[in-house]
């Protein structure tokens, strides 16, 4: 099977083809069974019945055998137990069958010779030809007419009463005996062809059966079956038996290590939330065509979840090779897709496992690679990671944290952490809060790492209220210190959001802290707003109705089309800082393009991971209203907000004294 | 439309099977056309006919009758490809001629002296399918000598004055059931009363062996 598993119709035809062709051999095996054990009677036969017509011949007293007898028995060793011999020990070849054939129709001839020329015994011809018929292969039969034509040519030129009689004697009468064979035959051909068409429908309909249980039927790609049986034959072929001792250090030697690079597609489900299914099935398929171009031949490419796609690479000479392979399939991805009308980024991340090292079995390997994927992920996506023991270690460690958050909130080793959301020309407008863990063992756990972990134990709703109070507390306080109104900005998460209850929930904890409820931000990303837009819509307006201003956070990674922003309630969207910083073709078009079209539908833009004067100039020069990042400050603890407000406000008294001034 | 080329899963034989199966099928054609050469001269090779008395012999012991014409029918007694002529005789004696009594037909079984021969399934079939026929022993093949009779099958036809019409075989070949020239030429000669034109080749067993020797030629 040719390789990378794309099933195409030419792939399908080939397929069909191959069962056609094992349907045949099958067929004719039996066939050619059939006709052994048919011509081993029919010599046992014509022996008995040239015993009973003529077992003797005469002259005046003395007799002897008959030589019609002679022939019966000799017949055996001449040309029928070759034949039998064919059929058993070199079946399905052609010369098998034609020998078959020759020798169904001597038997014919003979038999008719034995019997006197009984018309009866010339049914025997077109038997034959019905049982060749069997071998589905009109050169068999026309191997039989032939040899019935020769003899009934040379018989009617040289002995023609034997075959015509006298009556009608002509030399053109064996024109009439070839016409019926014709006309006989073309009955078998036709009746063959048909048998041929069925077959062959039949050999395409078990060739779809195959697809459809081998393939993905979006992509057309191998599924977890085909790439389990492509993992499992491999072997077989190529390395036998071997001891498994042996067989690392001679898969090594001989250039047939093996890889499972497994992959998956960074935010696709985010992608197919905000765009619809249509639109990522789509992605799908052509990530699907990308990710094949950079598959070898004779390696497997399998689709085997969701945006997860799987690639088996066979005959690897070393480690790096599946390396750079991983490379080379996120190399493909990094071209833009443009699907109906939108243009896409992607990125992708790859976890690697090596065979035999990291497993022996493809369940082995996949979970292990797995595992890795989800190590560069952490790493920041777009990259690959090979399993190793380091990440073991570090899946070790993160159950660790899993089962060290349930006690994490008691023991006081959450913090929230601040960083400065200011307007152009430097004024501070609030904080967004940073949720921060401090693990007794491994130190500063990352947000990516523990957020993560909180939303899949559940305990991201116990958090987030931690979160939120906190925040609303320190925001309270802030209010007490300043000379003005200092916002909070607060990430809420999908599972937070999903809570019927959430915005009564918000004003409680607002009204616990007597908070005003303009000074409080909510942060959501595009996915968790568009998951089911009626109900967010309806979640929504209930936050804006109580005067909570809404955020629509890392714009830019996701795909919503802009006519969400104007559908949605929101009051800001935040340009993701990867948005902010890529540079490509054309990079400030469109970040212009997008603040302009954000502002003409009433909504304020917020710029994120500023970190140097250029970025900060650039934005500004765009008229974004508020910026973000590390070139204003880091995220601080609250210990250090108030003195970061104090001299925010000392300078602004600053430079309010130098306008006066200059004014 | 073939659906079948030399199949791919099994493989070609090493060369040397090759060889040996094509020695072999060559060695099966051989033997199977030299066979079938010898078979076909064997059916195809005529008996022996001595000459045949122009007139109906005086020596002859059997009775033939003034009104009709007489057919005589030589047969060996074993010998099986003589039953194509019983039965193709059998087809002549129904025909319209036949059947109004115009033809008198005697089968004469050769009988060798002392053999002790008894009626066999040819007599029998004799009896059952030529109707009116008579049957009887033609002790030492003497009316055979007579009447130039060397081969089982062979017949002659006298018509009522004692002249010869007809001799030879009527069958295409030996034990040969079908239309040929000999049973073509006898069932003219019965219908319209006119001598055969040609002799037809006699199919069957030697009727005295080749030790014995014609009556004319013991003369």
């Amino acid at each position: 099977m040719n390789l990378p598993e794309m099933e195409s119709a030419s792939t399908l035809q080939g397929r069909a083809e191959e069962y056609f062709k094992d349907s045949c051999d099958e067929l004719t095996i039996l066939v050619d069974r059939m006709f052994a054990w048919l011509l081993a009677a029919e010599w046992v036969g014509m022996i008995v019945t040239a015993l009973v017509v003529s077992p003797r011949v005469w002259s005046g007293t003395q007799n002897g055998v008959h030589p019609h007898v002679w022939a019966a028995v000799l017949a055996g060793p001449a040309f029928i137990f070759p034949a039998i011999a064919l059929a058993i020990f070199w079946p399905t070849r052609q010369i098998t069958r034609h020998c078959v054939a020759v020798a169904q129709i001597l038997v014919s001839i003979l038999l008719i010779d034995v019997t006197g020329g009984r018309i009866e015994t010339h049914f025997h011809v077109f038997g034959s030809l019905a049982f060749l018929a069997f071998y589905r292969d009109w050169r068999v039969l026309f191997t039989a007419s032939a040899l019935t034509a020769v003899d009934h040519v040379v018989r009617g030129i040289w002995w023609p009463e034997s075959v015509y009689g006298i009556l009608t004697v002509s030399p053109w009468r064996w024109v009439e005996h070839a016409w019926w064979v014709i006309f006989e035959d073309s009955f078998l051909f036709l009746s063959i062809r048909r048998s041929i068409q069925e077959m062959k429908a039949v050999a395409l309909s078990k060739a779809r059966l195959y697809t459809g249980a081998h393939h993905d039927v979006l992509t057309g790609l191998a599924n977890r079956r085909l790439l389990q049986e492509s993992f499992e034959s491999r072997p077989l072929r190529q390395h036998g038996a071997k001891q498994q001792g042996l067989r690392q250090q001679g898969l090594k030697q001989q250039g047939t290590m093996r890889a499972v690079l497994f992959l998956d597609l960074d935010r696709f489900k985010h992608a197919n939330d905000t765009l619809g299914h249509t639109v990522g099935d789509t992605l799908l398929k052509l990530v699907a065509s990308r990710l094949a171009t950079a598959v070898a031949p004779g390696d497997t490419l399998a689709r085997v979840g969701g945006d997860e796609f799987v690639v088996l690479m066979e005959n690897l000479t070393s480690n790096e090779d599946a390396t750079e392979a991983g490379v080379r399939l996120l190399n493909v991805l990094s071209e833009p897709f443009f699907v109906e009308g939108n243009e896409l980024l992607l990125s992708a991340s790859v976890g690697i496992s090596l065979y035999p090292e990291h497993g022996t079995d493809l369940s082995a390997l996949q979970e292990r690679a797995d595992r890795a994927m989800y190590v560069a992920k952490g790493r920041g996506r777009n990259q690959c990671a090979v399993f190793s023991s380091e990440v073991a270690r570090h899946e070790n460690r993160m159950q660790e944290i899993g089962r060290d958050m349930y006690q994490a909130q008691k023991r006081g080793e959450l913090r929230l952490y601040f960083q400065p959301l200011v307007e152009r020309d430097g004024q501070l407008t609030g904080f967004e809060a940073l949720l921060r863990w401090t693990h007794p063992v491994y130190g500063a756990i990352a947000p990516s790492d523990c957020i993560p972990l909180a939303e899949k134990s559940g305990l991201i709703l116990a958090i987030g209220d931690w979160v939120l109070r906190e925040a609303c507390r320190n925001c309270k306080s802030w209010q007490r210190a300043g000379q003005r109104p200092i916002r909070v900005a607060i990430n809420v998460s999908a599972i937070q959001f999903e809570r019927e209850d959430f915005p009564d929930h918000v004003v409680s904890i607002l009204d616990e802290f007597a908070l005003d409820p303009n000074l409080v931000t909510l942060e959501l990303t595009e996915g968790v707003l568009l998951r089911n837009l009626d109900r967010t819509r309806h979640q929504l307006e209930g936050l804006r109705a109580s005067g909570i201003r809404i955020s629509l956070d890392d714009f830019g990674t996701g795909y919503s089309s802009l006519s969400y922003l104007a559908m949605l309630p929101a009051d800001t969207i935040k340009l993701d800082r990867s948005f902010v910083n890529r540079e490509f073709a054309n990079a400030s078009a469109v970040l212009e393009s997008v603040i302009e079209m954000a502002h003409r539908v009433g909504l304020r833009v917020i710029g994120e991971g500023v970190e140097t004067e250029a970025q900060n100039d650039r934005l500004s020069g765009m008229d974004c209203d508020e910026l973000q990042g590390f070139y204003f400050s880091a995220p601080m603890p609250e210990e250090a907000v108030a003195g970061y407000i104090a001299l925010s406000e000392g300078n602004r008294a600053v430079a309010s004294e130098t306008v006066g001034a200059v004014g | 439309m073939s659906i079948i080329s030399d199949s791919a899963a099994v493989g070609w034989a090493s060369r040397k099977s090759r060889m040996w199966i094509l020695g072999i099928l060559s060695f099966s054609s051989i033997c199977t056309l030299a066979g079938a050469g010898l078979l076909f001269r064997y059916d195809e090779t005529a008996g022996a006919v001595s000459a045949v008395p122009a007139r109906w012999p005086a020596s002859s012991a059997i009775e033939r009758p003034a009104r009709t014409g007489t057919l005589l029918v030589f047969v060996h007694p074993y010998c099986s490809c003589t039953v194509a002529t019983l039965h193709e005789i059998a087809s002549l004696s129904a025909g319209a001629r036949a059947q109004s009594g115009q033809l008198s037909t005697t089968v004469l079984f050769y009988r060798p002296r002392n053999s002790g021969w008894q009626p066999g399934s040819l007599w029998q079939k004799a009896e059952s399918e030529i109707p009116g026929a008579r049957r009887i022993w033609d002790d030492d093949g003497r009316e055979a000598r007579r009447f130039g009779a060397r081969t089982s099958g062979f017949a002659v036809l006298y018509d009522a004055k004692g002249d010869l019409l007809f001799h030879g075989g009527v069958t295409g070949s030996r034990g040969h059931e079908g239309d040929n020239l000999g049973l073509d030429q006898l069932r003219a000669s019965i219908d319209t009363g006119r001598p055969a034109p040609h002799t037809s080749l006699v199919f069957g067993c030697a009727l005295a062996g080749a030790d014995v020797p014609p009556i004319g030629e013991n003369r």
